[in-house]
């Protein structure tokens, strides 16, 4: 039987790899990880891939979170995303919520609070 | 001795090195060409109306003042073209009608009808107005019109710099014109002493004073240090024929000699005196005419401007750091999760081994971040070295990711090549490019598309355009938008776009703007003497 079948998935899209590599530690115990390092990428894994939760990175190259935001929203609208960035501020976490986004963790996280969000939504 | 035969020799020489200084700082400059000219026809006409009134002889007197009152028309004209050039308008029929005025006067010069001579009470000759006078007369004072109407027109486009150097000129040469006016009444049989003309060379030392005080230092030295030569050279020729007048009466008979040795030992004692007499000069100029010396103003400008530039370059930083604390929240979140996780799995060598890889990779990203803010904070004296426009901008658009990513706007590059030098300081050239590019931001607050293009020209021509899609600056302030303190933006300094230009034009550069309201604005900046790898 394949062990991780078993574990929700979750799709994590950061284009720096100290931060994938943190969530891996984090969260791998718990949970199917499948890493994006930019928003085509994750958008492309999407097609095929129906995860139970996507942490999302918002300063990215070729495409910008907030789009990537609207662009998962439409191809599954009802796929949990998390932001989980540094540049926090009042507007952008409220557009973020008004794009559909499940939740808005700052950079530098705590990983106590991100297994705690992210076994909230799932 | 007529006061006439020095004066007028004075204004000659004045005018001659004041305008063969200006044209060699640039002899393709056509503002330089016209100044050179302007001066050198001033120089001729009062050449010439001083052997004019000394002549000997009618027939000798009338070719002098044909030559002198020709030079007239030349002096207009050539003023109306440097009006035109400083002020950058086109007026091109009303210069082709100067132009033939001086060509008509050249002509009908050689006439009668011009003008003819005959001796009056102040001078032993003096022009007597032809019919053709009367339209020298108007050519002179309808150009004087003219340009003044070009400067006025013109103090509304400019900055408050140029703003006030034209001011300056407009009295400058106002002041000559009306001085040298009244040597045309003898000429109307209005017998008139026009000992106004003794004072023409005036006109120098009010545009040195212009210059001086309207930042253009170098060009200021020039104008001190020929200023300081023609008075020299005025004193020295009065101890000349001082020595000379004295030498005949007094000492000839006493040491039996001949002119020769009489002219030898008057070079002796000016060959003495002449340093010490040129310091004394610079001294009473620097004192009286500038109040302080040139080289205290000089230092103080310099220091204003590092003052201001450093000034932009902190508000620069604090902007800078506001990006990049955001940038080192990533390696941050890195290290921090690899730290709370070391205690648990100290003992797990696959992890001691991701911990050094990752958390020693954060910390350099940290480091680099840091160092990259630090060294564009740490003030540098200036240091012009062969640099690479295209990387700068590369680098410069970097430190500004952040900020682009913020306000979700799309960065496009066009570089006709990844090396494009200038000989440049690189630090002021970030900091310009810095300055245009967060004002290409600050246009931008709901995103756009910021499209960067450096191109290199056959001619050598380095020219980079900036081209944002946000609000566009209207007609009324896009020409102050190089004015220092001038801003629209409730927190802006209006420092940023005035260093820039300050800077560029160091560089000998040029950068122009276009803009409507709502269209976006688009910067062009030019450096010359550019070189590629092509």
């Amino acid at each position: 039987m394949n062990k991780s079948a078993a574990k929700p998935t979750i799709l994590i899209c950061d284009d720096e790899e100290g931060i994938r590599e943190s969530f891996k530690l984090i969260l791998e115990e718990t949970y199917d990880l499948r890493f994006a390092t930019n928003g085509l990428e994750a958008l492309e894994m999407l097609k095929t891939l129906s995860p139970s939760l996507m942490l999302l990175d918002i300063k990215m190259p070729k495409m910008h979170g907030m789009e990537i935001l609207k662009q998962v929203k439409k191809l599954k609208p009802k796929l949990p995303v998390i932001i989980v960035t540094g540049y926090q501020s009042v507007e952008m976490s409220q557009e973020a919520l008004k794009n559909g986004a499940a939740d808005y963790i700052p950079k530098p996280f705590d990983s106590k609070e991100i297994l705690k969000v992210v076994s909230r939504i799932i | 001795m007529s006061i006439y035969l020095i004066s007028l020799p004075f204004t000659a020489i004045i005018s001659l090195l004041l305008g063969s200084f200006v044209l060699s700082r640039n002899p393709q400059n056509t503002v330089n060409i016209t100044w050179f000219s302007s001066c050198f026809s001033v120089a001729v006409w009062s050449s010439f109306f001083c052997l004019m009134i000394s002549s000997k002889d009618a027939d000798t007197a009338l070719i002098y003042a044909r030559i002198c009152n020709i030079s007239v028309a030349y002096i207009s004209a050539f003023l109306f073209h440097f009006a035109l050039a400083i002020t950058e308008t086109k007026l091109h029929f009303m210069l082709r009608f100067a132009y033939t005025g001086c060509f008509l006067s050249t002509i009908f010069g050689l006439s009668n009808y011009f003008l003819t001579v005959r001796p009056i009470s102040m001078f032993n000759f003096y022009p007597k107005a032809g019919p053709f006078f009367y339209l020298l007369t108007f050519h002179f004072f309808f150009f004087f019109i003219c340009q003044q109407h070009v400067f006025m027109k013109s103090l509304k486009r400019f900055s408050n710099e140029k703003r006030n150097q034209i001011k300056y000129i407009i009295v400058a040469v106002s002041a000559g014109y009306a001085l040298g006016a009244l040597a045309f009444l003898p000429a109307f049989d209005i017998n008139i002493n026009p000992l106004s003309a003794n004072f023409i060379w005036l006109y120098a030392p009010i545009i040195s004073y212009a210059i001086l005080r309207h930042q253009l230092m170098d060009i200021r030295i020039i104008f001190r240090k020929s200023l300081i030569y023609a008075l020299l050279i005025g004193i020295i020729t009065l101890i000349y024929f001082g020595f000379v007048f004295l030498i005949g009466i007094s000492f000839q008979n006493m040491i039996g000699s001949k002119s020769f040795v009489s002219t030898l030992f008057i070079f002796g004692i000016i060959a003495l005196a002449f340093k010490p007499i040129e310091r004394r000069i610079q001294f009473v100029i620097d004192k009286f005419v500038f109040k302080k010396t040139s080289d205290f103003l000089r230092k103080e400008n310099e220091q204003l401007m590092d003052a201001i530039k450093n000034q932009d370059r902190l508000k620069a930083v604090a902007t800078l750091a506001a990006g990049m604390a955001h940038e080192i929240k990533n390696p941050l979140t890195a290290i921090k999760t690899f730290t709370e996780y070391l205690p648990s799995r100290a003992n797990d060598p696959s992890f001691i081994r991701e911990f050094e890889r990752i958390v020693s990779a954060e910390v350099g990203k940290v480091d680099g971040i840091v160092r990259q803010l630090l060294e564009f904070a740490k003030p540098v004296p200036p240091k012009l070295e062969t640099t690479n426009i295209v990387q700068t901008i590369d680098e410069t658009l970097h430190f500004l990711h952040a900020e682009f990513m913020n306000h979700k706007i799309e960065v496009t590059k066009k570089f006709s090549s990844d090396n494009i030098w200038i000989k440049a300081d690189k630090t002021q050239l970030q900091q310009v490019f810095l300055n245009l590019f967060l004002n290409s931001i600050q246009a931008m607050p709901n995103g756009g598309v910021l499209i960067i293009s450096a191109l290199f020209e056959s001619d050598h021509i380095a020219r980079i355009r900036i081209s944002d899609t946000g609000d566009g600056i209207s007609a009324k302030n896009l020409p102050h938008i190089f004015d220092p303190f001038f801003t629209t933006k409730e927190s802006g300094t209006g420092l940023g776009l005035a260093i820039s230009h300050g800077i560029i034009k160091e560089h000998g550069g040029k950068v122009n703007v276009d803009s409507k309201l709502g269209n976006g604005t688009t910067f062009e900046v030019t450096f010359n003497n550019a070189k590629t790898d092509k």
